[in-house]
């Protein structure tokens, strides 16, 4: 089995639901991580390093997603990003809407699709620094939000 | 606090697990197929042994003069059949379809108006809003062999027109398309690879 179907048949379902809140529906973001692996599958001899992929994939699904979702502006992460269902966990849901829109993506990243900090400083650009302290506020945020809610 | 965000976020996932790795080879073949498209339709020379475009494999059946042709596209992940049926009278022609969703209910597309057998379709061209995209079929003039349909962002598709087998009591070539996106432009090309007629 090559590399990016052993990739698609370990993380599918983590794309999915970290790609739901993205593309707006769990239909959509179906139709992103499809879409993405098959532009992957077309185009992964232009990939050099094979620890590369999630993050390449991710990228390349993330920007189908979005241009899904908002159609004209690419880069830009949607303000009510929130998982699909938040009525299944209010109190988290509206913890998550207080992070910056950002930070939420590094998130849904890390808890959705249980990417490591370095496949999400790949994805996102950023450094492993950045993720860490990233994912470190969000936390800490995610705390005081919940603490907060369950008083 | 960690373990207990895990948790929370764990609870929220969906376990459920609808991948489909042949539908992602086959988007991917598609895609490369879409993409060496243009070009071959600049240059008006569009092969027709090329066997481009959707709605693969087709099924005939057929009573008298009436012919039913069948297929399956797919769009956004999910299979649509589409049953064309031509009763070709002595002087019109009658083309009506059918759309069947993914859950197996169906879509009554119905019938167009009758049409002289000599002076057309060229495209026969019905279609039908589905999901964000369009799928399109019809039924063409003889001597039609290829519809090229570029959407509104540019994108082309196209389909081979299929005849019905030896013996079959029709004149008309079959062929369906399914886009992710409203069609912009349908054009029919000859075996020759010239325009036989473009609507816009």
């Amino acid at each position: 089995m090559e590399p990016l179907e052993q990739l698609y048949r370990d993380r599918y379902v983590g794309f999915r639901n970290a790609l739901t809140p993205i593309a707006g529906s769990r239909e959509a973001a179906r139709d992103a991580v499809q879409e993405a692996f098959a532009v992957a599958l077309r185009e992964r001899r232009t990939l050099r390093r094979r620890e590369s992929l999630a993050p390449w994939v991710w990228q390349i699904a993330y920007r189908l997603a979005l241009r899904e979702r908002l159609r004209a502006r690419l880069d830009e992460v949607p303000a009510d990003l929130c998982f699909s269902d938040p009525e299944r966990d209010p109190g988290l849901a509206d913890a998550i809407r207080s992070l910056p829109p950002r930070r939420r993506v590094v998130v849904f990243l890390r808890y959705f699709a249980d990417f490591s900090y370095a496949e999400i400083a790949e994805a996102l650009g950023l450094s492993e620094g950045t993720v860490a302290a990233t994912l470190a506020q969000a936390r800490a945020a995610l705390h005081d939000d919940l603490v907060e809610a369950a008083r | 606090m960690t373990d207990l965000l895990e948790a929370r976020f764990a609870a929220l996932s969906d376990p459920n697990d609808d991948s489909d790795w042949l539908d992602v080879r086959l988007r991917a073949r598609r895609r490369s197929r879409r993409l060496a498209l243009p070009a071959a339709a600049a240059a008006a020379a569009i092969v027709a042994a090329a066997a481009l475009g959707a709605g693969g494999t087709w099924l005939f059946s057929t009573h008298d003069r009436q012919v039913t042709a069948v297929t399956h596209v797919t769009l956004h992940g999910q299979t649509w059949r589409v049953a064309l049926t031509t009763r070709s009278g002595s002087w019109l022609s009658r083309l009506c379809v059918q759309l069947s969703r993914p859950d197996g209910s169906t879509v009554d597309g119905g019938c167009g108006p009758g049409f002289s057998r000599l002076l057309g379709p060229a495209f026969g061209a019905r279609h039908f809003a589905v999901g964000g995209g369009q799928i399109w079929t019809g039924a063409t003039v003889p001597f039609a062999r290829t519809i090229a349909i570029t959407d509104t962002h540019g994108r082309v598709y196209t389909a081979r027109a299929i005849p019905a087998p030896r013996g079959t009591r029709t004149p008309f070539r079959y062929w369906a398309l399914a886009l992710e996106s409203p069609a912009g432009s349908v054009t029919v090309y000859g075996a020759d690879g010239r325009v036989i007629r473009k609507k816009l």
